[in-house]
């Protein structure tokens, strides 16, 4: 059972930078062959800033130790127990390598199906970019198996 | 390689071109790691999925799966198009699977962001089993 004096949890905002070589191993371990997701030449060629973040990249943004795995600690989580349930993005303008996001991460609810056998984490992060314009939001639900 | 499409003539019932994974390696899932910087063991120690998950190996990232229904749209249309992309994860996926990502356009409506196709997309194995299915919206003027 997860503490549900959680629920609407707020941390501390974050700023976070777009790297491009970790977006190429990114793009690289997806086999993205659409190249303003992997060439720079040819995304500045279509007017991007850089290589364009793929649309689940920001996943990444918001999966730093700090801000997940104390998370999970503060929360009382084994990660042995943890499963991704469910995902969503939303999207604003387009990110591209380079651009500083800065996120702000919540508790949006705890809940538990099945007797108490599972429990379920949902968590959002909203992200602008460096021109104040907003970029994402990341909600995610994690499913902790207790039995 | 891309295929683009005519958001134009794009009508429900509307199928779009299917990605496939082929079979996901240890290799794969390791790159994914670092790319993700999802560093969860379940994912790449196969002593920690077994003894700690009981689990009978490691198993693939739920967003590697997601990731590949993206490039359903990223493969078809530009990354201003894409609004929205949502995804449950049905079943663990695992090593050597071979996923085939499929997406049909289930209605066009007219939002305030402009007119969006919202397109059904799956993942499944070869066997038929869904091991994740969803949404992603397209806007389309």
């Amino acid at each position: 059972m997860l503490d549900k004096s959680f629920i609407n949890y707020e941390m501390p905002p974050f700023e976070t930078c777009l790297e491009k070589g970790q977006m190429e191993i990114f793009a690289r371990a997806l086999n993205e062959k659409n190249s303003i997701y992997t060439d720079e030449e040819v995304a500045r060629a279509q007017g991007y800033r850089s290589i364009v973040a793929m649309p689940t990249y920001v996943i990444r943004l918001g999966t730093r130790d700090d801000l997940i795995y104390s998370m999970f600690d503060m929360l009382k989580i084994e990660l042995s127990r943890l499963l991704h349930g469910e995902q969503e993005f939303k999207f604003g303008q387009v990110s591209c390598a380079g651009d500083v996001l800065t996120g702000k991460k919540k508790i949006v609810d705890i809940f538990e199906k099945k007797q108490g056998a599972l429990s379920f984490l949902v968590t959002s992060i909203e992200y602008t970019n460096q021109y104040g314009a907003f970029v994402c939001s990341d909600q995610c639900t994690f499913v902790i198996r207790n039995s | 390689m891309i295929e683009k499409i005519d958001l134009r003539a794009l009508k429900v019932g509307d199928t779009l071109p299917s990605v496939n994974t082929g079979p996901i390696s240890r290799h794969t899932i390791g790159l994914y790691a670092a790319g993700s910087a999802d560093f969860n063991p379940i994912h790449t120690d196969s002593d920690f999925a077994k003894d700690k998950a009981g689990l009978p190996d490691v198993i693939v990232h739920g967003m590697f799966v997601m990731s590949y229904l993206a490039k359903i749209a990223t493969n078809t249309v530009t990354p201003e198009a894409i609004k929205r992309i949502q995804t449950q994860f049905r079943a663990m996926t695992n090593v050597k699977d071979d996923l085939t990502c499929k997406g049909v356009v289930e209605k066009i409506e007219q939002t305030e962001q402009g007119k969006i196709a919202v397109v059904n997309v799956s993942a499944s194995r070869g066997d038929g089993s869904v091991v994740a299915t969803g949404e992603i919206d397209i806007l389309l003027s």
